[in-house]
């Protein structure tokens, strides 16, 4: 199984920086990062990954479509499995 | 959660982008339905590509709105859901027709978790209400980067 997300300290090392940089870019949203519990974070890899590249984020372009009815969520495959259809 | 259709728009494109910083790749444009009765159908849907045989990890977020006066919509529906193929199991939080939902399983929100894919110890499990979108991320990254199991067992089975 790959490695599937860094700690703070590992991402210090990695950039030869301190750890202390790496919890203030976290802190301020420039480093991605899943807050396991209160004093633990952790920042998973292909998040630390784009962050090197530094690749812009592409512009998202929300799609809109007009379709005959909007079909109800209990109508869709995970809610076949709940028994919760609600046509 | 009350929005008028461009911040809807906005919200969804935050969605996306929460996740692309992630590290998860859209699969397509973030997408909104609308139907000749107001309705509103949202859906976000991202991936992680592995090399794992077992496929991608993969992200998806949808809501359906329901029109209210004045060009107003309200968050009424909603599944959010983690398939982690590669460790192979399943996270999810799903708000389906309230009624319904109340009257099969006693509540009106319910969760999905599978330590294994595809075999749940049980079909849903008691959960709480999610304000929107952006805590299922926290809570479905949490998820993902989880090292061991999820612990469904501790959780209330609803049956």
């Amino acid at each position: 199984m790959a490695k599937r997300f860094y700690s703070p300290q590992e991402v210090a090392q990695l950039l030869d920086v301190s750890p202390t940089t790496v919890m203030s870019r976290i802190h301020v949203g420039a480093l991605p990062a899943v807050r396991v519990s209160e004093r633990i974070f952790r920042i998973p890899v292909p998040a630390f990954e784009r962050f090197v590249a530094t690749l812009p984020a592409p512009a998202i372009t929300v799609e809109f479509r007009e379709v005959d009815r909007v079909a109800r969520l209990g109508e869709e495959i995970g809610a076949h499995a709940d028994g919760l259809v609600t046509a | 959660m009350i929005l008028g259709l461009q911040p809807i728009g906005e919200y969804v494109t935050g969605l996306a982008k929460s996740l692309y910083t992630r590290g998860f790749d859209l699969t397509a444009n973030p997408l909104i339905e609308t139907d000749s009765h107001g309705f509103l159908a949202v859906s976000v849907v991202a991936v992680i590509p592995s090399d794992s045989p077992q496929g991608a990890t993969e992200i998806s977020l949808r809501e359906t709105w329901r029109p209210l006066p004045n060009q107003r919509w309200e968050r009424h529906e909603y599944t959010y859901d983690l398939i982690d193929r590669p460790m192979n199991r399943r996270r999810a939080f799903h708000l389906h027709d309230r009624a319904a939902a109340e009257a099969l399983l006693g509540a009106a929100v319910h969760e999905h978790c599978e330590e294994t894919l595809g075999q749940p110890l049980c079909a849903h499990y008691l959960g709480r209400e999610l304000p929107h979108g952006h805590v299922a991320i926290d809570l479905l990254m949490a998820a993902w980067t989880e090292p061991g199991v999820y612990g469904c067992a501790e959780l209330i089975c609803l049956g």
